[in-house]
Protein backbone atom coordinates (compact mmCIF):
# COMPACT_ATOMS: atom_id res chain seq x y z
CA UNK A 1 0.00 0.00 0.00
CA UNK A 2 1.21 3.26 -1.11
CA UNK A 3 0.38 6.04 1.44
CA UNK A 4 0.25 9.42 -0.29
CA UNK A 5 1.18 12.65 1.69
CA UNK A 6 -0.09 16.27 -0.17
CA UNK A 7 2.13 19.17 0.19
CA UNK A 8 0.50 20.31 3.62
CA UNK A 9 1.68 16.90 4.53
CA UNK A 10 5.12 17.23 3.72
CA UNK A 11 6.15 20.63 4.82
CA UNK A 12 4.75 19.87 8.52
CA UNK A 13 7.24 17.12 8.38
CA UNK A 14 10.06 19.43 6.76
CA UNK A 15 9.28 21.94 10.01
CA UNK A 16 9.50 19.41 12.40
CA UNK A 17 12.87 18.13 10.79
CA UNK A 18 13.91 21.65 10.95
CA UNK A 19 12.91 22.02 14.57
CA UNK A 20 14.56 18.95 15.99
CA UNK A 21 17.89 19.98 13.75
CA UNK A 22 18.26 23.39 15.18
CA UNK A 23 17.33 22.02 19.03
CA UNK A 24 19.86 19.11 18.57
CA UNK A 25 22.83 21.62 17.00
CA UNK A 26 21.62 24.11 20.35
CA UNK A 27 22.08 21.30 22.54
CA UNK A 28 25.46 20.07 21.10
CA UNK A 29 26.43 23.67 20.92
CA UNK A 30 25.68 24.31 24.74
CA UNK A 31 27.36 21.14 25.67
CA UNK A 32 30.55 21.81 23.93
CA UNK A 33 30.70 25.38 25.76
CA UNK A 34 29.91 23.74 28.48
CA UNK A 35 33.03 21.21 28.39
CA UNK A 36 35.33 23.73 27.41
CA UNK A 37 34.53 26.80 29.22
CA UNK A 38 33.54 25.46 32.51
CA UNK A 39 35.42 26.93 35.58
CA UNK A 40 36.48 23.45 36.82
CA UNK A 41 38.41 22.81 33.65
CA UNK A 42 40.32 26.31 34.07
CA UNK A 43 40.92 25.79 38.00
CA UNK A 44 42.10 22.34 37.56
CA UNK A 45 44.86 23.52 34.50
CA UNK A 46 46.05 26.53 36.81
CA UNK A 47 46.44 24.66 39.95
CA UNK A 48 48.45 21.63 38.00
CA UNK A 49 50.70 24.44 36.06
CA UNK A 50 51.03 26.05 39.60
CA UNK A 51 52.22 23.02 41.33
CA UNK A 52 54.74 22.75 38.19
CA UNK A 53 56.05 26.11 38.77
CA UNK A 54 56.09 25.04 42.32
CA UNK A 55 58.13 22.54 42.05
CA UNK A 56 60.88 24.00 39.64
CA UNK A 57 61.53 26.70 42.46
CA UNK A 58 61.72 24.29 45.25
CA UNK A 59 64.62 22.86 42.80
CA UNK A 60 66.10 26.47 42.71
CA UNK A 61 66.23 26.71 46.11
CA UNK A 62 69.28 25.62 48.41
CA UNK A 63 68.93 23.47 51.28
CA UNK A 64 65.64 22.39 52.51
CA UNK A 65 62.10 23.99 51.87
CA UNK A 66 58.29 23.83 52.68
CA UNK A 67 55.96 25.93 50.59
CA UNK A 68 52.07 25.75 51.00
CA UNK A 69 49.77 26.00 48.03
CA UNK A 70 47.39 28.98 48.85
CA UNK A 71 43.93 27.49 47.81
CA UNK A 72 41.57 25.02 49.10
CA UNK A 73 42.06 21.68 46.55
CA UNK A 74 39.22 19.54 48.61
CA UNK A 75 37.52 18.72 45.41
CA UNK A 76 40.40 17.30 43.52
CA UNK A 77 42.60 14.16 43.85
CA UNK A 78 46.06 14.78 43.31
CA UNK A 79 49.08 12.73 42.01
CA UNK A 80 52.35 14.17 41.84
CA UNK A 81 55.69 11.89 40.16
CA UNK A 82 59.15 12.61 39.21
CA UNK A 83 57.97 14.02 35.69
CA UNK A 84 54.48 15.45 36.36
CA UNK A 85 51.52 16.60 38.30
CA UNK A 86 47.89 15.03 37.55
CA UNK A 87 44.36 16.70 39.07
CA UNK A 88 41.45 14.72 39.00
CA UNK A 89 38.08 15.51 40.05
CA UNK A 90 36.63 13.81 43.12
CA UNK A 91 33.48 11.51 41.91
CA UNK A 92 30.68 13.16 43.99
CA UNK A 93 27.12 12.23 43.61
CA UNK A 94 26.32 15.80 42.41
CA UNK A 95 28.59 16.00 39.60
CA UNK A 96 27.45 13.97 36.72
CA UNK A 97 30.83 13.70 35.33
CA UNK A 98 34.04 13.94 36.46
CA UNK A 99 35.68 15.76 34.14
CA UNK A 100 39.22 15.48 32.48
CA UNK A 101 42.10 15.29 34.12
CA UNK A 102 44.97 18.32 33.71
CA UNK A 103 48.51 17.29 33.98
CA UNK A 104 51.43 19.80 34.11
CA UNK A 105 55.21 18.81 33.48
CA UNK A 106 58.38 19.74 35.23
CA UNK A 107 61.92 18.67 35.03
CA UNK A 108 64.16 17.45 37.80
CA UNK A 109 67.38 17.46 37.74
CA UNK A 110 69.59 13.85 37.46
CA UNK A 111 69.09 12.26 41.33
CA UNK A 112 66.11 14.62 42.28
CA UNK A 113 62.85 12.61 43.02
CA UNK A 114 59.33 13.61 43.18
CA UNK A 115 55.87 12.22 44.56
CA UNK A 116 52.76 12.13 46.53
CA UNK A 117 49.19 11.57 46.58
CA UNK A 118 46.58 13.67 48.02
CA UNK A 119 43.08 12.97 48.45
CA UNK A 120 40.19 15.69 49.19
CA UNK A 121 42.12 17.68 51.57
CA UNK A 122 42.06 21.03 51.66
CA UNK A 123 45.64 22.04 52.53
CA UNK A 124 48.89 20.99 50.14
CA UNK A 125 52.51 21.24 50.77
CA UNK A 126 55.18 20.58 48.98
CA UNK A 127 58.37 19.47 50.94
CA UNK A 128 62.04 19.58 49.40
CA UNK A 129 64.53 17.48 51.32
CA UNK A 130 67.25 16.99 50.06
CA UNK A 131 67.07 15.29 46.72
CA UNK A 132 63.35 15.09 47.17
CA UNK A 133 60.36 16.79 46.50
CA UNK A 134 56.78 15.07 48.73
CA UNK A 135 53.39 16.32 47.85
CA UNK A 136 51.22 16.12 50.80
CA UNK A 137 48.60 17.11 53.57
CA UNK A 138 50.24 20.35 55.09
CA UNK A 139 50.19 19.69 59.12
CA UNK A 140 50.18 22.62 61.78
CA UNK A 141 48.49 26.18 61.62
CA UNK B 1 2.87 13.73 -4.19
CA UNK B 2 2.69 16.39 -7.27
CA UNK B 3 5.18 17.72 -9.39
CA UNK B 4 4.94 21.17 -7.15
CA UNK B 5 5.38 18.90 -3.90
CA UNK B 6 8.56 17.55 -5.31
CA UNK B 7 9.83 20.43 -6.16
CA UNK B 8 9.55 22.09 -2.74
CA UNK B 9 11.25 18.90 -1.15
CA UNK B 10 14.07 18.76 -3.61
CA UNK B 11 14.55 22.39 -2.87
CA UNK B 12 14.29 21.71 1.21
CA UNK B 13 17.08 19.11 0.68
CA UNK B 14 19.49 21.74 -1.34
CA UNK B 15 18.48 24.27 1.62
CA UNK B 16 19.54 21.45 4.00
CA UNK B 17 22.65 20.76 2.31
CA UNK B 18 24.10 23.81 2.58
CA UNK B 19 22.57 24.95 5.58
CA UNK B 20 24.41 21.49 7.10
CA UNK B 21 27.91 22.73 5.98
CA UNK B 22 26.99 25.94 7.48
CA UNK B 23 26.26 25.34 10.64
CA UNK B 24 29.16 22.10 10.76
CA UNK B 25 31.37 25.26 10.31
CA UNK B 26 29.72 27.44 13.08
CA UNK B 27 29.97 24.67 15.35
CA UNK B 28 33.83 24.38 14.67
CA UNK B 29 34.28 27.62 15.16
CA UNK B 30 32.41 27.80 18.07
CA UNK B 31 34.14 24.89 19.78
CA UNK B 32 37.66 26.95 18.88
CA UNK B 33 36.78 29.85 19.64
CA UNK B 34 35.81 28.58 23.27
CA UNK B 35 39.25 26.46 23.37
CA UNK B 36 41.17 29.79 22.42
CA UNK B 37 39.60 31.68 25.12
CA UNK B 38 40.35 28.85 27.70
CA UNK B 39 43.44 28.85 26.56
CA UNK B 40 43.73 32.43 27.16
CA UNK B 41 42.82 31.99 31.37
CA UNK B 42 45.49 28.92 31.39
CA UNK B 43 48.18 31.11 29.97
CA UNK B 44 51.33 30.98 31.79
CA UNK B 45 53.78 33.62 30.12
CA UNK B 46 56.98 31.59 28.84
CA UNK B 47 58.93 34.72 31.21
CA UNK B 48 57.84 33.58 34.43
CA UNK B 49 58.21 29.70 33.23
CA UNK B 50 61.94 30.16 32.34
CA UNK B 51 62.66 32.39 35.02
CA UNK B 52 61.35 29.82 37.47
CA UNK B 53 63.30 26.82 36.13
CA UNK B 54 66.46 28.60 35.72
CA UNK B 55 66.62 29.70 39.19
CA UNK B 56 68.03 25.96 39.62
CA UNK B 57 71.54 27.03 37.46
CA UNK B 58 72.68 29.83 40.03
CA UNK B 59 70.88 28.88 43.40
CA UNK B 60 71.33 24.79 43.20
CA UNK B 61 74.88 23.33 43.92
CA UNK B 62 73.58 20.12 41.81
CA UNK B 63 73.71 22.70 38.87
CA UNK B 64 76.40 25.80 38.95
CA UNK B 65 75.93 27.25 42.37
CA UNK B 66 78.84 27.63 44.66
CA UNK B 67 79.42 25.70 47.25
CA UNK B 68 81.84 26.36 49.92
CA UNK B 69 83.93 23.19 50.51
CA UNK B 70 84.21 23.86 54.16
CA UNK B 71 80.72 25.01 55.48
CA UNK B 72 78.86 23.96 53.20
CA UNK B 73 76.92 26.53 52.58
CA UNK B 74 75.89 27.47 49.30
CA UNK B 75 76.12 30.75 47.56
CA UNK B 76 73.24 32.01 45.68
CA UNK B 77 73.33 33.65 42.79
CA UNK B 78 76.63 31.93 41.85
CA UNK B 79 78.31 30.24 39.17
CA UNK B 80 81.12 27.73 40.40
CA UNK B 81 83.19 27.60 37.03
CA UNK B 82 84.20 23.95 37.18
CA UNK B 83 80.77 23.07 37.08
CA UNK B 84 79.95 24.84 33.89
CA UNK B 85 79.77 22.55 31.41
CA UNK B 86 77.48 20.77 28.83
CA UNK B 87 77.18 17.92 30.90
CA UNK B 88 76.24 19.35 33.95
CA UNK B 89 73.44 21.79 32.27
CA UNK B 90 71.95 18.21 30.88
CA UNK B 91 72.19 16.66 34.31
CA UNK B 92 70.27 19.67 35.47
CA UNK B 93 67.56 20.51 33.21
CA UNK B 94 66.78 16.66 32.25
CA UNK B 95 64.12 16.71 29.70
CA UNK B 96 63.20 13.16 27.74
CA UNK B 97 64.72 13.10 24.26
CA UNK B 98 61.65 12.42 22.29
CA UNK B 99 60.24 15.96 23.22
CA UNK B 100 62.97 17.84 24.36
CA UNK B 101 62.92 20.09 21.31
CA UNK B 102 58.83 21.15 22.70
CA UNK B 103 59.77 22.17 25.87
CA UNK B 104 62.18 25.14 27.00
CA UNK B 105 66.07 25.00 26.31
CA UNK B 106 68.54 27.00 27.57
CA UNK B 107 72.09 28.20 26.05
CA UNK B 108 73.69 29.86 28.74
CA UNK B 109 76.89 32.18 28.41
CA UNK B 110 78.85 34.17 30.87
CA UNK B 111 79.56 37.74 29.22
CA UNK B 112 82.76 38.87 31.37
CA UNK B 113 84.36 35.45 32.34
CA UNK B 114 87.35 34.74 30.59
CA UNK B 115 89.39 31.16 30.85
CA UNK B 116 93.09 30.16 29.54
CA UNK B 117 93.35 27.90 25.95
CA UNK B 118 96.41 26.62 24.57
CA UNK B 119 95.46 29.75 21.99
CA UNK B 120 95.55 32.12 24.69
CA UNK B 121 92.63 33.72 27.20
CA UNK B 122 89.38 32.81 25.58
CA UNK B 123 85.72 33.55 26.55
CA UNK B 124 83.78 31.03 28.35
CA UNK B 125 81.80 28.32 25.83
CA UNK B 126 78.55 28.76 25.83
CA UNK B 127 76.65 25.72 26.82
CA UNK B 128 73.47 24.54 25.55
CA UNK B 129 71.14 21.68 26.66
CA UNK B 130 69.59 19.03 24.17
CA UNK B 131 67.77 20.12 21.42
CA UNK B 132 68.62 23.40 21.43
CA UNK B 133 68.35 24.83 18.25
CA UNK B 134 69.44 28.55 17.99
CA UNK B 135 65.70 29.95 17.93
CA UNK B 136 65.96 32.24 21.25
CA UNK B 137 62.28 33.52 22.23
CA UNK B 138 64.07 35.16 25.52
CA UNK B 139 66.77 36.31 27.17
CA UNK B 140 66.97 36.70 31.01
CA UNK B 141 70.49 38.48 32.02
CA UNK B 142 71.12 37.55 36.05
CA UNK B 143 74.34 39.38 37.62
CA UNK B 144 76.00 36.53 39.15
CA UNK B 145 79.54 36.00 41.28
CA UNK B 146 82.07 33.88 39.54
CA UNK B 147 83.84 31.45 41.63
CA UNK B 148 87.21 29.80 39.57
CA UNK B 149 90.76 29.14 40.73
CA UNK B 150 92.05 32.53 40.90
CA UNK B 151 88.98 33.99 43.29
CA UNK B 152 85.72 35.71 42.87
CA UNK B 153 84.55 38.22 40.49
CA UNK B 154 81.42 39.44 39.19
CA UNK B 155 79.87 38.80 36.13
CA UNK B 156 76.49 38.62 34.48
CA UNK B 157 74.90 35.00 33.27
CA UNK B 158 72.94 35.39 29.94
CA UNK B 159 70.40 32.66 29.92
CA UNK B 160 69.01 32.68 26.27
CA UNK B 161 65.58 30.11 26.54
CA UNK B 162 63.98 29.10 23.44
CA UNK B 163 60.54 28.40 24.19
CA UNK B 164 59.41 26.38 21.19
CA UNK B 165 61.33 25.57 18.11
Amino acid sequence: MIIKMNKKGDSILLVLFEVLAVVLIAFTMIRIAQGFASSETVIKQNTAQDIALMVNTLVGVPGDAIVEYPANLSNYNLVMDSTSITLKSISLPELKKPGVDRTAYFYLPNGYTAGGILEAKSRLCLEKKSKSITLGECHGP
Amino acid sequence: MDRRGQFDVARKSIYWGIAGVVMTMIVLGFALMIAGYQNKLTYTPPELKAELISLRFVNNPDCFAYQEPITGKVITNSIDLSKFNTDNLNKCYVVTAEKAYKDYNFRLALTNTQISSPTGMITVPEIYTVDYYNVDSLTLKKPVLVYDTKGVHEDQLQIHVEVKV
